[in-house]
């Protein structure tokens, strides 16, 4: 009977231990990643709450409510290679042989010339300064997340 | 005969004290009326081990069962949940059903109207597991867009969450608040109030047969660090203690099963007590 009572308890301090390992594992090192962020399951446990997690169809966990601007950018595809030229020196020789031209062709006085002188525009109208500007229409906001009543 | 009644009053006193208790620290969030920057629904990535549903206004943490259903729905292991369920589990089994589950609080408040009361068969008891296997992990983890799972039809959920959020989107109209009076509205109403029905009838009725967190509970009655022990020498089988027992059990002969929900009642004649051994 002691002998019993000896092995739940050390059943139980195992049991509790892996518990309380579980819960530091995930604290610690769990991260998940939501629209390519890694993020913690606190963190998508406070999200799931308001169906602001979800799983695409690709299979990626993505926050539909996240606006644009709060979206972390994807790295860009091209890496960067260390043998790459720099810009400057890409410039290629026909677009400097061009540059050369522009350089050295004579301004045209047009008026000058005889030729007729190009229509004026027709001048903006003035501001009323007493007309009030229409109002703006306000823009609408994205669909932001929200308590789940259900 | 007196020091019987004097110790039934202070356990069943201290219980409801424990049950009040928790209730407010779940509903923390209340907190956030006087003081704006209390942020008390910061804690709900965190659950606490008790049916309260997190989408409760003044909800302080969240509910165990809505974290399982959303991760099965998000096919990832909920390890801080299940940490914190084994951690609670194998310390008491199902004494937070008993001594702090809010909704056990509402259970026995509701049992208490005089209406006749009925006895379910034993075998009942198992629909809680299928409520889990089924409606918690599997119908979320295999159609995340279906709106089955359990927490479609918790009536916890109704109560704590679609009548308070109701009651905000009437007095503060907000879009998106309260989807107003739906079809699923109506569903949900009724299976909550055939729920609330059957726990007059039946004591304790969604902890025996419809509960998934008394399922999993239940699971570490037997082993927990605290359980029931039986002094055989007091004991001259009376029966007092099964005619107390709110889940319809004999705690003689069915010590420490899945069924207990660790109320003490039973242990009023100190024949049965709650230790270590």
């Amino acid at each position: 009977m002691h002998k019993a009572n000896a092995a739940r308890l050390l059943g139980i301090v195992v049991l509790m231990v892996f518990c309380a390992g579980m819960i530091g594992y995930s604290a610690r090192s769990v991260r998940y990643p939501v629209d390519g962020a890694p993020t913690s399951e606190f963190t998508i446990t406070n999200l799931s709450l308001t169906h602001s997690v979800e799983r695409a169809a690709d299979g990626k966990l993505t926050n539909p409510h996240a606006e644009e601007s709060q979206r972390p950018v994807e790295p860009n595809v091209q890496v960067a290679r260390a043998d790459t030229p720099k810009p400057a020196a890409t410039v290629s020789a026909t677009k400097k042989v061009a540059m050369k031209k522009i350089k050295s062709k004579p301004t045209i006085n047009k008026q000058a010339a005889g030729k007729k002188p190009a229509p004026k525009k027709p001048a903006l109208k003035k501001r009323d300064p007493k007309k009030k500007p229409a109002p703006k229409k306000p823009v609408p906001k994205p669909n932001r997340a929200r308590a789940c009543p259900t | 005969m007196g020091s019987i009644i004097t110790r039934a009053k202070r356990i069943r006193l201290s219980r409801r004290l424990t049950q009040i208790s928790t209730l407010v620290l779940l509903n923390l969030g209340f907190l956030n009326i006087w003081f704006a920057n209390a942020q008390m629904g910061a804690l709900r990535g965190i659950c606490s081990p008790v049916l309260y549903c997190h989408s409760c206004p003044w909800a302080t943490t969240a509910c165990p069962l809505g974290v399982l259903v959303n991760f099965s729905r998000l096919q990832i292991v909920p390890f801080i949940t299940l940490g914190i369920l084994g951690l609670v589990g194998t310390f008491g089994g199902r004494l937070v059903c008993g001594w702090i589950c809010p909704f056990g609080l509402l259970q026995e408040l509701l049992h208490k109207i005089p209406t006749r009361k009925l006895t379910i068969p034993p075998k009942l008891s198992y629909a809680k597991y299928v409520v889990l296997i089924v409606f918690v992990l599997a119908v979320p983890f295999f159609w995340p867009k279906a709106p089955y799972t359990f927490c479609d039809g918790c009536p916890s959920s109704v109560i704590e969450s679609t009548i308070p959020w109701a009651f905000v989107a009437y007095w503060t109209p907000t879009p998106g608040l309260f989807n107003g009076f739906t079809a699923r509205f109506w569903v949900r109403a009724a299976i909550t109030l055939a729920a609330l029905v059957f726990v007059v009838l039946v004591s304790r009725g969604f902890c025996r047969v419809f509960c998934p967190l008394g399922a999993i509970f239940g699971l570490f009655n037997r082993f927990s660090l605290f359980r029931f022990n039986l002094a055989h020498k007091k004991c001259n089988n009376c029966g007092v203690c099964a005619k107390l027992c709110p889940v319809d059990i004999d705690p003689i002969t069915q010590m420490n099963t899945a069924e207990c929900v660790r109320c003490h009642e039973c242990t009023i004649h100190r024949h049965i007590h709650m230790g270590v051994r």
